[in-house]
């Protein structure tokens, strides 16, 4: 007979290490929020979008939680208050999100036409995290419908208590290499243009066919992602020419790897960590190709158990550090603030997350269009990509606080250039 | 559904404008069709708000650690260690901290001239009261009052010129250095003034020299819009 593992019922979790940078950095004109959307084939009911969320986070208990303050650090408190309640979307998503106000939840839900969409904090989770619980409540919500929809793939089963692997701090489990690789920091080009008012958040959603984009991949021999991260950085690089600035920057993006994949954890929290493909124009001109070989060197010297684990096994130190432990919050929160925003935020000109393809039960394929992603508003005045494919289609959303829209422009007509059909769908008014 | 002919890419049938070139977009096949059916946009068109963050309870444990300290040192003062009017500064201080940081707490709406006002109005208060523990108070209506005044007087033009004019990066610094040459001017002038010495400046005539080439050429680069656009490309900023 198997046994069922069952998650203790816990008082409070502990912020993961990523989730500590978070609420750190919370301005009134920053959140770390993001956004997954999945667009159905019929009209949202709200009532039933209500009553599915009702039932579903009850299987995800850090994500139904309150922030709280200690005396050394933040966590997370299992919220009882009655929410999170649907709303009608709003044109500005991803705003900021308070911790004290809307019944403390770190969530939100809103509906728009057949759009069902999830904002969460990044404090609870990573988008694999988020996608779970979005992909959970469709299929709860399509149940609730009269469709019989099973769990698998990211469905999970409501009824079932949370597996302890889903609750905990995948960082600290694989945090033990013996040596921590250095860090280069370096000033990067930083994307500037004019900002929008407060609180304006444009977005600009490129949709192609998945497998002309593989194609066009495989005729530059990369994988999508090193194709897609090339044409970012080729855009970046075009940007910068058009600046004529008095001395060239390198280019680099932030970008987020899952560490799921190399690391087995069913967690539902955050485990990622970033890499910087980059280029510098300091060195000459770059062709296109070489761009591309570039970035494919770099994935392929970096992205492995290896050097990840040192990597996390860095910011793993930090947190274990008995002096660090001891300090005061507001003592961390300030260094931790300032750190970002002298050395960690300079350190790339955008960020790309490519959350890969996506599958569902074969049940819920006739009733989902596809599913969209969007990164929250920048830190500083720039843009960031977010990459999803479902079901052949492969959706570019780049979200942005700026007027102007140069480095999207650049990004598309590439793609266009290599003969890829791109639809635009945009919430700019012009 | 429109293709942009800048971009070459397909537009979805809400978009007036190319969203990536602000090419317009003139599609004469769709105009027909627009005009018998709504078009839904993909995305919401009200704009949500965001909601306001309460320092209530910050403001009521400041307030209560400020008034806990003034009214111990007061009590010590009266009570116990007499021999001079020590307890005054302190005091003073914690009311000009008051008065700084927690109205905008319990009232975040309060507009910034009220505040700015009040905390100019409690720094020269508070000057006030130092007076009692010195023999006259020459120094506090000849020196110390003209120099805050004046600094209350420009910081509140700072801030309109902020507010309403420009919060650019090139005009907060223009603003700044057009404060800086005026107050030094000002506070050297006070100096002489309140030492009956020869009212003529000197450092503050320098100072003010530089202030001002450095305004001129600053308002030479916002004034043509080029330059303005050439100059933060350039350096980054």
């Amino acid at each position: 007979m198997s046994k069922t593992i069952h998650a203790p019922k816990q008082e409070w979790y502990p912020l993961d290490l990523s989730a500590i940078v978070y609420p750190t950095l919370q301005r009134k004109d920053f959140s770390s929020v993001y956004r997954l959307s999945v667009l159905l084939k019929e009209e949202v009911q709200p009532e039933v979008l209500q009553k599915a969320i009702e039932m579903t986070l009850p299987r995800f208990p850090t994500y139904k939680v309150a922030m709280r303050k200690g005396l050394f650090w933040r966590f997370l408190e299992p919220n009882y208050r009655p929410g999170p309640f649907v709303q009608p979307d709003v044109r500005n998503f991803c705003m900021p999100m308070s911790f004290k106000t809307k019944g403390r939840y770190l969530l939100r839900f809103y509906y728009h036409g057949c759009r069902i969409s999830l904002e969460a904090h990044h404090s609870l989770g990573d988008g694999n995290g988020g996608m779970h619980l979005l992909n959970t409540l469709t299929a709860v919500y399509l149940r609730l419908l009269g469709h019989d929809i099973p769990n698998q793939y990211l469905v999970l089963d409501i009824n079932q208590e949370p597996h302890p692997e889903e609750l905990e701090d995948a960082y600290m489990r694989y945090s033990n290499s013996k040596f921590c690789p250095p860090r280069p920091m370096e000033k990067t080009y930083r994307l500037r243009g004019t900002k929008e008012p407060f609180f304006t958040f444009q977005v600009i959603h490129g949709n192609m066919a998945t497998s002309e984009v593989l194609e066009v991949a495989a005729l530059y021999k990369c994988t999508l992602t090193e194709y897609l991260n090339a044409v970012l950085l080729y855009a970046l690089l075009q940007k910068q020419k058009d600046d004529k600035p008095f001395r060239e920057l390198p280019v680099k993006i932030a970008m987020p790897v899952n560490l799921r994949r190399f690391f087995p954890s069913k967690t539902l929290r955050n485990f990622i960590t970033m890499v910087y493909p980059s280029i510098d124009p300091r060195l000459g001109d770059y062709k296109f190709e070489e761009i591309i070989k570039q970035v494919h060197h770099y994935m392929h010297y970096y992205i492995n158990d290896k050097f990840l684990r040192g990597d996390i096994t860095t910011n793993a130190a930090t947190q274990r550090n008995p002096f660090i432990r001891v300090v005061p919050l507001f003592i961390k929160d300030f260094v931790v603030k300032n750190f970002y925003k002298r050395v960690q935020d300079r350190n790339s000109s955008a960020g790309l997350t490519n959350m890969g393809v996506l599958k569902v039960p074969d049940e819920m394929l006739p009733h989902v269009e596809r599913f969209d992603i969007y990164m929250g508003i920048p830190y500083s005045s720039r843009t960031n990509c977010a990459i999803i494919s479902y079901n052949n289609i492969l959706t570019i959303n780049f979200a942005s606080c700026i007027k102007e829209t140069d480095v999207e422009k650049y990004f598309f007509q590439k793609l266009v250039q290599d003969g890829i059909k791109v639809t635009i769908e945009s919430n700019r008014n012009h | 559904m429109s293709y942009c002919v800048e971009c070459g890419v397909r537009l979805d049938r809400s978009l007036k404008v190319c969203p990536l070139c602000c090419t317009p977009v003139i599609n004469p096949n769709e105009v027909a069709e627009n005009c018998n059916s709504v078009i839904s946009a993909p995305f919401a068109a009200h704009k949500g708000e965001v909601e306001p963050m309460s320092k209530r309870d910050v403001g009521m444990w400041l307030s209560i650690v400020l008034g806990s300290t003034a009214l111990a040192c007061g009590l010590l003062n009266l009570f116990v260690f007499q021999h001079n009017r020590w307890s005054i500064p302190v005091v003073g201080a914690c009311i000009l901290l008051w008065i700084l940081f927690c109205p905008r707490m319990f009232f975040p709406k309060i507009p910034f001239s009220i505040n700015l006002l009040g905390s100019g109005l409690s720094i020269i208060f508070y000057e006030y009261a130092l007076t009692l523990l010195t023999k006259t108070d020459r120094w506090f209506f000849e020196l110390c009052f003209p120099i805050t005044l004046i600094c209350l007087i420009l910081f509140s033009i700072l801030g309109i010129l902020y507010h309403y004019i420009s919060h650019s990066l090139l005009a907060t610094a223009l603003y700044l250095f057009i404060i800086v040459g005026i107050m030094c001017v000002f506070i050297e002038f006070n100096i002489h003034k309140f030492w009956g010495s020869p009212l003529k400046l000197s450092w503050s005539a320098i100072v003010f020299s530089v202030c001002a080439v450095i305004s001129i050429a600053l308002i030479s680069i916002m004034s043509i819009k080029r330059l303005r656009i050439a100059v933060r490309k350039r350096l980054h900023f």
